[in-house]
């Protein structure tokens, strides 16, 4: 674990993380995400009813996992971070879905 | 400046410890961040569920070009700051710092657009509490879209102005040296929490600006 720096050599130290990514693939994420932004768009002009709230989230989330994944290195960085990335999310939906689900058996009591 | 073993805090064995730890932390943080815009989205959770037709509606008069043009803007900015750090692990700080400068130019342009955004819908009576004119039976909800919309979009500009002004810190920083491929560690987490803004408006721009297009 040898941390002699202070000269600019691009060669990595062991202890730096993730390597560097690659520019091809920054650009090629980008590139993705512009895609699903079309995609996402068009998916709401075309009337689906509760399908368009899906396809709306499956796009976001798939973008946001890019995201993630490349960006934030979530790939090849230290596991734990990936543990703690999916705890955060994790407690959203626990979030969500109870509220939603006091919500919705709620309403029958409300117009009965 | 930019030697790793210098910035060794004496709690930490080794330089990988010390950034396992930032990068850890920062991850923690962004968690909770995840949970505080969570609120408001099970907040739109319930308005959407109990008044779809009317957050319909609501989302049709949101601007979905100018909300169109601000998603692009932060994508591009996300790529952008990857590149950034990118940079920096190669060697090449004038570059970085660039990118990273251009990547609060972007954050910059977000915020403009989103003002004249938002002078918009003050014109249009769409600001509850400050200027709301809708009349109709689907008025209250439709409030309710806009106070979750100026709620959500306002805490994410004021977290866009914050990171703003973090990558502008971090170029001058870049530039005068203080990072290099051996320790970056404050630019890797300052490039964390610019995604964070993006991930948050990924899920934004379809909730608040595609609602109801095609009815």
């Amino acid at each position: 674990m040898s941390n002699v720096a202070g000269h600019d050599q691009p060669q990595r130290h062991d202890d730096d993380g993730p390597p560097p990514s690659s520019l091809g693939g920054d650009l090629g994420v980008l590139a993705a995400l512009f895609v699903l932004l079309a995609a996402t768009i068009a998916c709401a002009f075309i009337p689906m009813g509760v399908g368009n709230m899906i396809a709306s989230l499956a796009i976001a989330v798939a973008k946001a996992l890019l995201v993630m994944v490349f960006y934030m290195r979530l790939k090849r960085d230290a596991p734990l971070l990936r543990i703690v990335a999916a705890t955060g999310f994790a407690f959203l939906i626990v979030l969500i879905v109870f509220t939603l689900a006091d919500v919705i058996t709620r309403i029958p009591l409300l117009t009965s | 400046m930019n030697s790793a073993t210098a910035r060794l805090a004496e709690q930490f064995d080794d330089v990988s410890q010390q950034r396992e730890a930032s990068t850890l932390g920062m991850w923690i943080f962004l968690a909770t961040e995840v949970l505080f815009f969570g609120v408001l989205f099970a907040g739109y959770a319930y308005g959407h569920l109990l008044h779809g037709a009317a957050f319909a509606e609501a989302g049709r008069e949101t601007d979905l070009v100018l909300g169109t043009i601000e998603t692009s803007v932060l994508l591009t900015s996300s790529c952008l700051v990857a590149l950034a750090v990118r940079a920096v692990q190669l060697g090449r700080q004038r570059g970085a710092a660039v990118l990273l400068l251009c990547t609060a130019a972007l954050g910059t342009a977000f915020l403009v657009l989103h003002g004249f955004e938002y002078a918009h819908e003050y014109k249009e009576g769409l600001v509850p509490g400050l200027h709301w004119t809708q009349v109709g039976p689907s008025a209250p909800y439709k409030q309710l879209f806009y106070f979750l919309y100026f709620s959500i979009t306002g805490f994410h500009s004021l977290h866009v102005s914050i990171g703003v002004v973090v990558l502008c810190v971090m170029a001058w920083r870049t530039m005068h040296g203080h990072f290099g491929p051996s320790w970056h560690t404050p630019l890797e987490l300052s490039a964390l929490y610019w995604h964070l803004v993006d991930l948050v408006w990924i899920f934004v721009f379809p909730l608040l600006y595609l609602l109801g297009r095609h009815g």
